[in-house]
């Protein structure tokens, strides 16, 4: 049943492609006249070959745009054999002698189409058709381990810029039928190829839907990396919080895929777009499970932690030293108070210069060579830090508070969060030295509704929180072992709850 | 139009953010101590202590001034104001650490200059209150070694005194409650600046009566045993008591022990006659830290020694009861569990002229269990 569901799909796939080539003219049966058309048809493009061979009773042309191309491939199973081929009769002979991916075409639109994806166009003289051989070659980078999200142990292999490679690194941990791969193509200019992988018999129906349906209802000219996508199709754009995670790793698409989530892959993009994913997903990392399972579950809540630092500590100090300063013990409020004493700022404004002072030492740093990066670092954080002291204008406790902000918002394995982290931080503190400390329950009390209501792809944002499900907190805020394991997150719907029986059923037997 | 009309209100908001109704840490005089004193004329002579430190620049090498600046007006309020105008930076008591109140202030009503504290929400209720003997100024202008803060110093020696249990943790909310209570009295810590005035020591306990002092205190030892008369044992509670009498050298007589656990029983027992009773019993596990004669090996000596320390310390719980019922210093709250038990006996005591008349009997069971690691 699966497997001729998934045939089913590949000849959709097959026959849309038929569909959009049905227009234009018909191969000419004078071999000049096609050569001509594509020519015109491609501006004279200089990067166009063509060859032709005269041999035995037959001429002819080979086509191709030798940028696309693997010329050695082309001169060892196109050209040498058909220096061999005598004499020619029908297609067979062709199709006998190269051993490649042949399709025979009789279209020149189809067949101007072949040519810019890389194939080989086979004219042969006098006859109406043409070879359309599949001899793409593009420069792949190598797979290597994606710099944003290192891990220490485990997997070391990230996605790359080829779509082909990319679901073969997700098919090469899934071996199974019901991973099923949907192709669509976006962008009316680029054509850009757009891949949905999902497991069949567990990814929740209606999900896969709404996502075709707001695929197909892309009306662009191009999308460029996947962000463009997942603009175009997130539920809520004005919502600081990223509603899909994007990953370069395939260990982590691929734990994504068996808990029921969809993963969509854009053509030369090395990032996979998970959805629908939770505000939990976004504080997991592979290596929660690589290590022990109190590691996992500590590094877990370490980061849940840093979230509130990251959001609320500049504005707590600045609540506390504009508005509250009796909360601080009295062994504290000397030192603070000395170190506030003569700075000539107020404290949001002190605040503010210094966090943006460390988004602009950031900012410079991330687009220079590592080599001039690190001349950044020494003068941005210990220059800066140093002198704004001295010089009175930066307390010393301020830098304290910015410097554990700027650490903790780099604590989230995911980028996004760590910059829609860095963008809360603002308004909270803008409440906090308008009003105080209500100042930032108010903004702590918008951002838990906005969670609440944000959906991601029809699921709860803030689940397992709200709605609350405390069997879900296993493997969201903790990490429990593995064999605790037994059911799924609920979050997306999946088709199937449960993932494993007791995997433990050896220590039964050892008790007898 | 619409957008760059918001733009300008966030604008606004962000360098005019907090401007009227903040309170910066930087521009407030913390007030760390405080003393008020009555004036022969009557008036209130208060002062505070503010610490300040220098700018050392670099590397944190900050100094520590203390300034203490005094005013004398009608109310504290009026003295607060009058001494915002001499410093720099507004008058701000949230952080208050002691509040010493002289003698003579302290025989009036002292809810009465308190009441500031208890308006503002702001106020430290963590604060300690003390009874200074004489004058309360004096001890805030005491010059200690290596510029410390008075506040500083006290509360730390008053710490260290409440590990010993002689100090008890009553600071100014726990006092206001006891105040408002009929049926309770607090006491409070006694200090005495010494006679070359260069420090400062608790000598006990100051005795209430209401929301007026009694002008009578407990000593240390009596603070100790009222102490655990009243259920509160901080980490040790030691008593030097003499056992032998043999002639000399007199440091072979004593014997030094310490409260290892406790049990009180309190019974307020009021009789058909009306006559009203209070036995409070102490059974105590007593740690032997000190005893030179040193003989605790022998099956005889325990014994004799937990008798001899219980005749002494009943004797010590009497002294105390007594003290107390003369100062009419209702600090066991025994009017408490009346109110409580007997609320009909309550209506009709008039526990002002009652309370030092009634019975309250001490019995003190001393047990040692431990003597240390020699014998």
């Amino acid at each position: 049943m699966v497997l001729f569901k998934k045939r089913k799909k590949k000849n959709n796939l097959l026959k849309k492609t038929d569909q959009t080539q049905v227009e234009g003219p018909l191969i000419f049966s004078d071999m000049n006249d096609n050569l001509t058309y594509i020519k015109n048809h491609l501006n004279h493009t200089a990067d166009l070959k063509i060859q032709t061979i005269r041999n035995g009773d037959f001429e002819t042309a080979i086509v191709f745009i030798e940028t696309l191309v693997d010329k050695e491939l082309i001169q060892d199973k196109i050209i040498d054999p058909l220096f061999q081929l005598k004499s020619f009769k029908d297609r067979e002979d062709i199709a006998t002698v190269i051993n490649l991916e042949t399709i025979s075409c009789s279209n020149l639109s189809q067949a101007v189409n072949d040519l810019i994806n890389g194939n080989t166009l086979l004219f042969v003289s006098t006859r109406a058709y043409a070879f359309s051989v599949n001899t793409q070659k593009f420069g792949n980078r190598s797979i290597t381990e994606p710099s944003s999200e290192k891990v220490v142990r485990g997997a070391h292999d990230g996605f790359i810029e080829s779509l082909g490679v990319n679901i073969q690194l997700i098919r090469k941990r899934i071996l199974n039928p019901n991973l099923t791969v949907k192709y669509f193509s976006v962008g009316k200019e680029t054509k850009t190829k757009v891949a949905l992988l999902y497991m069949n018999q567990l990814a929740n129906t209606y999900l896969i839907t709404e996502i075709e349906r707001r695929i197909d209802s892309i009306s662009t000219d191009f999308i460029m990396p996947s962000s463009y996508l997942e603009e175009l199709i997130e539920d809520s754009s004005f919502s600081p919080f990223p509603q899909m995670l994007n990953t370069e790793r395939p260990d982590r698409t691929m734990a994504n895929l068996l808990e029921g989530r969809v993963v969509l892959l854009v053509d030369n993009t090395p990032t996979a777009l998970i959805l629908p994913v939770t505000f939990f997903s976004f504080y997991q990392s592979p290596d929660d499970y690589n290590s022990r399972f109190f590691l996992g579950t500590f590094f877990r809540i370490v980061r849940l932690l840093s979230f509130s630092l990251a959001v609320g500590l500049p504005s707590l100090y600045i609540a506390i030293i504009a508005f509250h300063y009796e909360v601080l013990p009295d062994q504290l409020i000397l030192p603070v108070k000395s170190s506030v004493e003569n700075i000539p700022f107020p404290p949001l404004l002190e605040a503010l210069i210094m966090l943006i002072t460390i988004e602009l030492i950031q900012e410079a740093g991330i687009r220079l060579p590592t080599t001039i990066g690190q001349t950044i670092g020494i003068v941005g954080g210990l220059v800066i830090g140093d002198a704004v002291v001295s010089a009175g204008l930066i307390s010393n406790t301020m830098l304290v508070v910015v410097a554990i902000t700027a650490i903790s918002s780099f604590v989230v394995p995911s980028t996004e969060m760590s910059g829609s982290m860095r963008i809360i931080r603002f308004p909270f503190m803008l409440a906090a030295a308008t009003m105080g400390f209500i100042g930032i329950v108010f903004c702590f009390m918008v951002i838990l509704i906005h969670l609440c209501k944000l959906e991601s792809f029809g699921t709860p944002y803030f689940a397992p929180l709200t709605p609350l499900r405390i069997t879900d907190f296993k493997d969201s805020i903790l990490r429990l072992p593995i064999w605790k394991l037994n059911n799924r997150p609920l979050d997306p719907h999946p088709q199937q709850l449960k993932q494993q029986s007791n995997s433990r059923d050896w220590g039964k037997d050892d008790e007898k | 139009m619409k957008g760059l009309k918001y733009l300008l209100v966030l604008l606004c908001l962000l360098f005019l953010s907090g401007c009227w109704d903040q309170n910066p840490l930087k521009d407030s005089s913390l007030a760390m101590a405080s003393s008020s004193d009555l004036r022969s004329d009557g008036k209130l002579l208060y002062a505070a202590s503010f610490p300040r430190s220098t700018q050392g620049g670099k590397g944190g090498s900050q100094q520590q001034i203390v300034e203490i600046v005094s005013a004398t007006a009608n109310t504290p309020r009026e003295a607060q104001m009058k001494i915002d105008s001499k410093i720099s930076g507004t008058f701000d008591s949230s952080k208050l650490r002691v509040l010493l109140i002289g003698e003579a202030l302290a025989k009036q009503d002292i809810n009465l200059f308190l009441d500031v504290l208890y308006r503002n929400p702001k106020t430290a209720l963590s604060a300690r209150p003390a009874v200074v003997e004489g004058m309360a100024i004096d001890l805030i202008n005491l010059k200690l070694i290596g510029g410390e803060e008075i506040s500083k110093y006290l509360i730390n020696s008053m710490q260290s005194l409440q590990d010993l249990t002689i100090v008890n943790h009553e600071n100014i909310e726990s006092i206001f409650a006891k105040m408002l209570d009929p049926g309770q009295d607090f006491l409070i810590p006694y200090i005495k600046l010494d006679k070359n005035k260069s420090r400062a020591s608790v000598k006990g306990l100051a005795m209430f009566h209401g929301n007026k002092y009694s002008g009578k205190h407990l000593t240390v030892d009596q603070s100790i045993m009222y102490h655990l008369m009243e259920n509160e044992k901080g980490k040790m509670a030691r008593f030097t008591k003499k056992v032998i009498s043999s002639p000399r050298p007199s440091m072979n007589n004593y014997i030094t022990v310490n409260v290892k656990k406790m049990k009180r029983k309190l019974k307020v027992e009021v009789k058909k006659s009306g006559e009203i009773n209070a036995h409070i019993h102490l059974n105590l596990k007593m740690d032997v830290i000190e005893y030179p004669h040193n003989r605790l090996a022998s099956k005889e000596e325990i014994p004799k020694l937990n008798e001899m320390l219980s005749k002494e310390l009943t004797k010590e719980a009497k002294t105390v009861i007594k003290k107390i019922q003369e100062a009419n210093c209702d600090g066991l709250g025994i009017g408490r569990r009346i109110i409580a038990f007997y609320p009909n006996r309550w209506k009709k005591l008039n526990w002002e002229v009652d309370y030092p008349k009634i019975q309250i009997i001490p019995s003190v069971h001393v047990e040692i269990i431990s003597h240390g690691i020699t014998d």
